[in-house]
């Protein structure tokens, strides 16, 4: 049998726990909602500004990708490096 | 990637028994196996008479089978299902990244329950909570992939981080995903893989300038500013200094990551110097192109700068572009040869921590056998990838084609996705409290603006010193 303070230190974690999900919950719907309008509302309708269209156009023609995280993720780097490793192949025949 | 103590190292298993069971073998044979069959299927898709036209100089084009099914969520403006799926139309050609998402699940799905039961560990357990840890990092590289976003070097590691943390200090991170949330082993292997695409054979690529730009510019600043951290500032954790000494001098996120796990820095220090790395990085590429054109300083030094200190790869081909073509060639292949030094960088930094950060002051040198049972064996395979793909590249006849086939078709992908689930457990795995003590007194803020400002000068010094000075006629012929 349990005694009365065991109880009591053992339920009130519970109890706060299930505090903390409740709050937490709702935190978190919250939260997914601010992500949900800044992505699905707020970024398309910068998107859709002419001189953000302008930019992005720009970065594309280039074959730019500025959150590349390493070369090979970048397109344009394709032709720098034919024209760099032709160079290097052809250079010892000069 | 938490370190341990001698004590620790002394109580370590022998490396058979750890080649069974340690995360960091086990990304080694998850990262080769990976490595291996994309080779293997871009070599078995190679044209006839592959070498035949290779040796009569034509232009090969050799792809992988694989590619269709290896793919990210796709770059989007307006509905984030256009990442997914959207019809071709007249300018443009359609997009389905549906089967490609789902082959990565796949693979790494089986791959790491495999892994995970032969440790020793429950398979099982990883297979359930796995699928959920995959759909919060597809989130997270779709946010990424939104234009604007992309447009202003908004990594995916940022939101991977965002939706882990948000997950993990609103209802917690729940008990059944502990089992998928691995993000050591999935940055391991992410790293093994990220060896095939460091080529040594293109660090000459821009000759001697390009080798006194980034070759004595990066090592100098990385080392100057870990001892002004040290010994200046004081800082309370090496690694914390390291991981922010790196990623600010080399390149960004991937050295951050490289480091991180090289010197076994806590995810919380990992993901500070990835926050503030990005956060600089957004107000250089703007920043310092405006100032470039306002002093009207010569494009092809301005491009060696912009190469030379910006930290993120992408955001440097961006803010090279905003000067000339030239400038963002010069830019981004200064940044590519930086890119290439996360190798020996990664290596130095796990052999210097084994050998001087984790002995013991008390004892003697440590011995052969002590440091390596200390050393992160994934570096290992981090550098033979590197090695080998490196050999290959340089000298087989078509090995440019083969080595870039490989990785554009499927190594390249992957990676991502490995660094993508770490970040997304990284965030998962950890409280924002436990992020306030690591800016105490701001130390990592003026750790990082006194090295970058190291970084500017010395890096505008080497730059004219090579470009303009020295190099002078090599350039003029040598540039586009």
């Amino acid at each position: 049998m349990r005694s009365f303070n065991s109880e009591a230190t053992e339920d009130m974690p519970t109890c706060r726990s299930t505090g903390f999900r409740q709050t937490g919950g709702i935190r978190l719907v919250l939260s997914l909602g601010v992500v949900a309008v800044i992505w699905c509302v707020l970024l398309p309708a910068i998107a859709r500004r002419p001189a953000m269209v302008e930019h992005l156009n720009w970065l594309d023609d280039r074959g730019i990708d500025p959150s590349a995280m390493y070369y090979t993720e970048l397109e344009m780097m394709d032709p720098i490096l034919r024209r760099l490793e032709r160079q290097r192949q052809f250079k010892p025949a000069e | 990637m938490t370190s341990d103590s001698p004590q620790d190292a002394a109580a370590r298993p022998g490396t058979l028994i750890q080649m069974r069971t340690s995360e960091d073998w086990w990304a080694i044979w998850c990262g080769t196996l990976l490595i291996v069959v994309a080779f293997l299927a871009v070599w078995c898709n190679r044209p006839d008479d592959f070498r035949g036209k290779i040796a009569e100089g034509q232009a090969v084009e050799v792809s992988s089978p694989l590619k269709p099914w290896l793919a990210k969520p796709n770059k989007w403006d307006s509905s984030p299902l256009d990442s997914f799926y959207r019809p071709a139309t007249a300018g443009e050609s359609g997009v389905n990244t549906v089967q490609g998402v789902l082959g990565v699940f796949c693979v790494i799905a089986v791959l790491f329950t495999v892994a995970t039961q032969i440790r020793g560990l429950s398979g099982v357990k990883f297979l359930k909570a796995f699928p959920v840890v995959f759909l919060l990092a597809t989130l997270a590289y779709v946010m990424a992939a939104q234009s604007v976003v992309k447009a202003y070097n908004l990594e995916y590691a940022l939101w991977a981080l965002m939706i882990g943390l948000i997950i993990s200090n609103t209802v917690r991170t729940p008990e059944f995903l502990k089992p998928a949330v691995v993000t050591e082993f999935y940055i391991k292997t992410g790293l093994v893989l990220l060896g095939a695409e460091v080529l040594m054979t293109r660090l000459l690529a821009l000759g001697a300038p390009g080798v006194m730009v980034a070759w004595v510019v990066t090592p100098v600043v990385l080392i100057s500013t870990y001892i002004f951290g040290q010994k200046v500032l004081r800082m309370e954790s090496r690694s914390l200094n390291m991981v922010i000494s790196a990623d600010m001098s080399v390149c960004g996120v991937s050295a951050a990551i490289a480091t991180a796990s090289a010197c076994k820095a806590k995810k919380e220090e990992l993901s500070l110097a990835i926050g503030m790395s990005l956060s600089f990085t957004v107000i250089m590429m703007i920043v310092l192109p405006a100032i470039i054109k306002a002093v009207g300083m010569d494009e092809i030094l301005g491009g060696a700068w912009l190469g030379g200190t910006i930290d993120s790869t992408g955001a440097v081909a961006a803010a090279g572009a905003v000067l000339s073509d030239r400038a963002m060639e010069v830019a981004a292949t200064v940044k590519m040869i930086q890119n290439i030094l996360i190798g020996v960088t990664a290596f130095c930094v796990a052999t210097y921590w084994t050998t001087a950060v984790e002995r013991d002051p008390s004892a003697d040198r440590p011995s052969l056998l002590e440091i390596w049972n200390r050393f992160p064996k994934f570096v290992l395979g981090f550098v033979l990838a590197s090695i080998i793909f490196s050999f290959v590249h340089g000298t087989l006849a078509g090995g440019p084609e083969l080595v870039d086939a490989t990785i554009k078709g499927s190594t390249k992908t992957l990676r991502g996705w490995f660094f993508c689930l770490a970040f997304v457990s990284i965030g998962l795995d950890t409280d924002f409290r436990e992020l306030l003590p690591q800016m105490r007194g701001g130390k990592p803020l003026i750790l990082y603006v006194c090295g970058q400002s190291l970084n500017l000068c010395l890096t505008l010094l080497m730059a004219w010193l090579a470009f303009h000075v020295v190099f002078r006629d090599l350039v003029e012929q040598a540039a586009p």
